[in-house]
């Protein structure tokens, strides 16, 4: 059952700078070209013409486009809007610019007097507030901008922390381990017997498959590896109650023996040392929970696939072990990762009203106190789509998640007595990365709002900035941490495949945003309640891996 | 007006092939495919030390018949495994320096059922193998070794790759173990042992730590103070230091986010941690794992349950134990400084490098 991993997308906050990039820097820059709605001829801009005079010399419509030019330089906003009483706009200016700009004619500054004044007030006010908004929205990207290269620069030059790695003879725990499963026929088995090949003492080991409300083949084949391996499955079969991954989880817990949960959904292949992996950190009585690391199985498929490879790499390699070099904030996602019951108990135990349990679980153990580690060794193979649609899906189905838990969480962390600031900082910017594609769609709002108000972008400064943050850092921060990532892993070859990535970004940009879209009007606005899409599944049964 | 139109041409022609270019070799990798299998994992990899030593043994173990005939026959035999890989099988070991087969012992994997002692300024083998025991004298040097038996290594002994004991394995002053070395009873260090991963029941110097049951009843309970945050059940975080008094016993998990010190004789039935330094005073025991972000002290005749992990550096004092025989565990630091008389029984495995103090007895 792969109903969220929110584990998985920390290589979309990467989209998101890139986005910013595109999306972000287009319209800036499309400010100081003319447009064809202006009717303005060749020789009008052209390098050779003469510089025109102010209100002499020119067709009405000419002039107006001088004025929308200086406005776009560098000059203060409040200069290029104050009214100039001394030196009225004509009136085929006035009706130039009724023209060109028709939403937004009553705030270009003209001649107003009486009524006219206040409306011009109420302009410079709206105006006032959307420079503030894309100044702010700048600072957010740029944040991520440089959190990637933090990162990033972090995992090349700093030295790894992974203290519990080295954790391989101990009395190990009683641990109970949940293979979350919906429709998982394809892939069950190979799940199964991977976790009865472990190498974790058996007496202490219960497997407790969680078959949610199948409705193929999955609980004939559990039941089959039932009855051949007596005494080492006990599994739940859940026939009713509220769908989701969360749902199904919260009622097994009745069959969770330990204080140790364990979780990985049916499609992963654990090897044999993983669980000792995952439980090592356990012994460390500040852990709340652990994270591991997924690689894609069938990496190979496609260019989709191929793509995802790199992404996770990224998302993993870097990003996860990064937060983990520096103490920040590793996030639980819900598979190939364990959690301690007493903490999630008394942090409110599994939430089933949410879609991403992993990130939620992530952040109320955090404001309690805990502290979630990643583990890189910890390696188990998964399968990824195979298929764009099937991508926009699932990608859409975290975004929702993952922005329910901003709406939980932020305020939370943010007041958080016990969280240090650092943390804090991390655990925002983390919370806000299914976020940032509404944020740059409300930036490009607002940029075609300063646009056609002639408002500009408050000077130089901020454009040179947008350049800088967007085109330069932005970008390649983002491929910089896909690349560092290959590196690490020693197979830089497949970066040859980098630019098609940033394909994949702005696709992916384009589903969360939908989704976000998706969240605040059906399920908050009309108050739907939310629904999850199954991960389609591209193993055979049986199959050789 | 044609010029002009051939200069656009030119320029546009030029600004798409600018454009184009890095997509080149994404195009020829999408459609050319050179690096496409998913990352490796080793499924099959357990984790266990002794995984090279057991490899070697499955390796030679279709040789055992051909071995016991040599050392029937009393003759040193030249083959060769399935690989390719030479292997010499000695029927008599001793002959070995200086016999007609000395110049294939560099490549080699030297195989006997009987006892090999290796001298200094022999060509180290590519592995030993030995049924039997295997010592090696004074600043001798082996790549890899496997015995079935004892192992002793006489004083200034360098191992690169991993040694392995089917018994005790005993490492002189000075000896130098490189990578693995574990034994299926013991092992026992001298002073001055650099060290890297070691496994044993029970890894000691010198005697080793003295035996005892370290729980006290009579204790008085400790609370710790301070801006203590309930985490969750027997668990506390500590914001700050906080210092244990002697004689105390705490009946929880400590979580500090600033230096941890336990006075003498006091007991932590749990485990701790502390993000600053963590010392552990004489004759305190801690029931469950310390763990600590930076360094840990370990003092005189104090025990941990363990595991024992420092993300900095680690010293265990004389008389101190980690573990025990029954419930093996983990001590892991950065570096560590093992004092004579000390006994882990596990894993002791120091990153960066490892070293015994002093002159053990």
């Amino acid at each position: 059952m792969m109903l969220h991993r929110p584990h998985r997308r920390r290589g979309k906050v990467l989209f998101g700078v890139v986005a910013a990039a595109v999306v972000g820097l287009t319209a800036p820059a499309a400010a100081g070209a003319p447009r064809d709605r202006h009717k303005i001829t060749a020789r009008h801009y052209h390098p050779s013409a003469k510089p025109a005079r102010h209100g002499r010399g020119q067709p009405a419509k000419a002039r107006h486009f001088r004025l929308a030019r200086e406005a776009s330089a560098p000059r203060v906003l409040a200069d290029a809007m104050a009214p100039r009483a001394e030196e009225p706009m004509p009136a085929a200016n006035l009706q130039f610019a009724s023209v060109a700009t028709e939403p937004l004619a009553e705030f270009i500054p003209a001649a107003k007097t009486g009524p006219a004044a206040g409306r011009a007030g109420l302009g410079r006010l709206v105006i006032g507030f959307a420079q503030a908004g894309f100044l702010a929205i700048l600072l957010v990207l740029a944040a991520y901008t440089l959190r990637h290269w933090l990162f990033t620069l972090n995992r090349l030059f700093r030295p790894v922390t992974a203290p519990y790695t080295d954790i391989d003879t101990a009395d190990w725990p009683e641990i109970t381990v949940f293979i979350a499963a919906h429709n998982e026929e394809a892939v069950i088995a190979n799940c199964l017997e991977a976790l009865l090949d472990v190498d974790y003492p058996r007496d202490r080991l219960h497997l407790v498959p969680v078959n949610d409300r199948s409705s193929d083949g999955t609980r004939a084949i559990i039941d089959g590896y039932v009855a051949r391996f007596p005494g080492r499955i006990a599994p739940f079969h859940r026939s009713s109650g509220k769908a989701g991954k969360a749902a199904a989880l919260k009622d097994a817990m009745a069959y969770a023996h330990g204080d140790i949960i364990i979780v990985f959904d049916a499609d992963y292949i654990p090897g044999r040392n993983l669980l000792k992996q995952l439980v090592a950190p356990f012994f460390d009585p500040e852990v709340g929970a652990v994270m591991g690391r997924v690689v894609p199985l069938n990496a190979a498929s496609n260019l989709l696939t191929r793509l995802l490879d790199l992404e996770r790499s990224a998302g993993y390699q870097v990003d996860q072990q990064a937060r983990m070099n520096l103490s920040l904030v590793p996030q639980y996602g819900g598979t190939v990762g364990g959690i301690r019951r007493s903490a999630m108990t008394a942090a409110g135990g599994w939430h089933d009203d949410v879609l991403a349990e992993d990130t939620d679980i992530t952040y109320r153990l955090l404001l309690r106190g805990w502290r979630t580690v990643y583990m890189n060794r910890a390696e188990c193979y998964e399968e990824v789509p195979e298929a764009w649609p099937v991508r926009l899906r699932q990608i859409g189905r975290w975004s929702k998640g993952h922005n329910q838990a901003l709406a939980r969480h932020l305020a939370g962390l943010i007041r958080s007595p016990r969280v240090p600031l650092a943390t804090k900082v991390d655990g925002a910017l983390l919370l806000g990365v299914f976020a940032l594609p509404a944020v740059i769609a409300f930036g490009l709002v607002l940029t075609l709002l300063l646009y056609f108000a002639n408002a500009g972008l408050a000077g130089a400064a901020i454009a040179s900035l947008a350049l800088v943050a967007f085109g330069a850092l932005g970008n390649f921060a983002a491929f910089f941490q896909i690349a560092a990532a290959a590196i690490l892993d020693g197979y830089s070859r497949r970066l040859r495949l980098l630019p098609f990535n940033l394909l994949a970004f702005v696709i992916s940009t384009v589903a969360i945003f939908r989704a976000t879209v998706h969240l605040l009007v059906h399920d908050w606005l009309l108050k739907k309640e939310m629904v999850w899409d199954k991960t389609v599944r591209y193993r055979r049964p049986g199959a050789a891996l | 007006m044609s010029t002009q139109i051939l200069w656009w041409a030119v320029f546009s022609a030029a600004s798409t092939l600018l454009l184009a270019l890095p997509l080149v070799p994404a195009l020829l990798e999408w459609l050319h495919p050179t690096d496409v299998a998913p990352l490796p994992i080793a499924r099959e990899h357990d984790g266990d030390i002794r995984r090279f030593a057991l490899a070697l043994r499955d390796r030679i173990e279709p040789f055992l018949p051909a071995l016991a005939d040599a050392n029937r026959k009393g003759e040193n035999i030249a083959a060769s495994l399935p690989d390719g890989a030479p292997l010499l099988l000695l029927g008599i070991p001793e002959e070995l320096p200086g016999g007609p087969l000395e110049g294939l012992v560099p490549k080699a994997i030297v195989a006997a059922l009987r006892d090999i002692r290796v001298f200094s300024g022999f060509p180290p083998a590519s592995a030993w193998f030995t049924g039997a025991d295997l010592s090696a004298g004074p600043g001798a040097e082996l790549r890899s070794a496997f015995a079935g038996g004892d192992i002793r290594l006489d004083g200034g002994v360098q191992v690169l790759r991993w040694i392995h004991a089917g018994g005790t394995l005993a490492a002189a002053e000075g000896c130098r173990l490189n990578g693995r070395a574990s034994a299926n009873r013991a092992i026992q260090l001298g002073a001055d042992v650099a060290f890297e991963r070691l496994n044993a029941p029970t890894v000691r110097t010198g005697r080793g730590a003295p035996p005892g049951d370290r729980h006290e009843e009579d204790l008085s309970a400790f609370e710790p103070r301070g801006h203590a945050l309930d985490l969750a059940g027997r668990s506390n975080l500590l914001v700050g230091d906080l210092e244990v008094p002697p004689g105390h016993a705490v009946e929880t998990n400590i979580v500090v986010l600033g230096r941890l010190s336990l006075g003498a004789g006091t007991e932590v039935r749990g485990s701790i941690k502390a993000k600053g330094l963590l010392e552990i005073g004489p004759g305190a025991a801690v029931t469950g794992a310390a763990v600590c972000a930076g360094d840990i002290s370990v003092g005189p005749d104090a025990a941990v349950g363990g595991p024992l992990v420092a993300e900095g550096g680690l010293r265990l004092a004389e008389g101190s134990r980690v573990g025990s025989p029954a419930h093996q565990t983990t001590v892991s630091a950065r570096y560590i400084a093992v004092a004579p008389n000390v006994s882990v029984h596990g894993t002791l495995w120091a990153r960066d490098w490892g070293i015994t103090e002093g002159a053990a007895t």
